[in-house]
C-alpha cells in the first residue's frame, strides 16, 4: 500500500477562499499552517505503513508498537477530516451569503 | 500534536514492559529444571526490573522544570537470590556424591500466579489505550 503525500491537492485549494493567501502581516498565513498540519498527517499514515511493514516483514517484533502507530494515524485523520468538513461549511456559509 | 497522543504512548510503554515480563516468566517456566545453566551452575530465576520513566525538562517561558510522564521503562533482569532446590534423585547425571541434586530456584506455581498478574496488567494497559482512544474519538464528535 502506498500513501501519496496529500499535501498540496485539491483539499485546501477547495476549503479555502483565494483571500486567504493575502497575509499583509507576514506571520505564517492559514493555508502554510493547514498544509503543514496536513503534512504532520500524512507523515503519521507513512510512519504507521512503515511500521506495519517492519512487522510483516519480521524486522519490528512489538505488536503494539504497530497498533499504536496506526491508531495515531487513524485518530489524526478523522481530526483532519472534522476540520476539513468544518472549513467546508465556512465555505458553504460565504457563498450562501447574499449581495 | 504529540502530546494529544502521550496517554497511549504511555499505555504502549505499559504494554511493551508486560511483554518483557513475560519474557522472563517464559524463560523461568523453560529452565524450571535446566541443572546447567551459565558457567555450568543451575538456571537461576530471573526478575524483571521496572522503573518509572519521566521526563524533566524547562519550561522557556517560566523558567521551571516541568515533569512529564513517558510511562515505565524496564532498567533491567536481575537474578532471584533465593536458594536453589536441592532434589535426591541419584540416577542424575548431575547428582553430588549424596545423590541430590541442585535445581532452579523456579517455583513453576508463581510463575503461573505471575502469568496471570502480568496477563491482567497486559489488558489493564490494552483497556487504558481503548479508553484513551474513545475520549479522542469522541472529542472529534464536539465538531459535528
Amino acid at each position: 500500500m502506498v500513501v501519496n503525500n496529500v499535501g498540496n491537492t485539491s483539499v485546501s485549494s477547495v476549503a479555502i477562499p483565494n483571500e486567504v493567501k493575502t497575509n499583509d502581516a507576514g506571520g505564517t498565513s492559514f493555508l502554510d499552517t493547514l498544509k503543514e498540519k496536513l503534512d504532520e498527517v500524512n507523515n503519521k499514515q507513512i510512519d504507521a505503513d512503515n511500521l506495519t511493514q517492519k512487522f510483516v516483514s519480521g524486522e519490528e517484533t512489538d505488536v503494539q508498537k504497530v497498533m499504536l502507530s496506526t491508531s495515531e494515524a487513524k485518530l489524526s485523520l478523522d481530526l483532519a477530516v472534522q476540520i476539513r468538513n468544518k472549513l467546508v461549511d465556512a465555505y458553504d456559509a460565504f457563498n450562501r451569503m447574499q449581495i | 500534536m504529540n502530546d494529544a497522543f502521550m496517554a497511549m504512548r504511555i499505555s504502549s510503554s505499559g504494554l511493551t514492559a508486560e511483554r518483557l515480563r513475560m519474557d522472563t516468566i517464559a524463560s523461568n517456566v523453560a529452565n524450571a529444571t535446566t541443572t546447567r545453566g551459565a558457567n555450568g551452575q543451575p538456571y537461576i530465576r530471573k526478575i524483571a526490573v521496572f522503573q518509572e520513566n519521566l521526563q524533566q525538562e524547562l519550561d522557556k517561558t517560566t523558567g521551571t522544570y516541568k515533569t512529564s510522564f513517558k510511562g515505565v521503562k524496564a532498567v533491567g533482569i536481575v537474578n532471584d537470590d533465593s536458594p536453589l532446590r536441592r532434589v535426591y534423585d541419584p540416577t542424575h547425571p548431575d547428582a553430588d556424591k549424596d545423590g541430590y541434586v541442585t535445581m532452579p530456584n523456579v517455583n513453576i506455581m508463581n510463575e503461573m500466579a505471575d502469568m496471570i498478574a502480568s496477563t491482567r496488567a497486559y489488558e489493564a494497559n490494552v483497556s487504558a489505550m481503548t479508553a484513551e482512544k474513545s475520549m479522542f474519538s469522541k472529542a472529534l464528535e464536539i465538531g459535528k
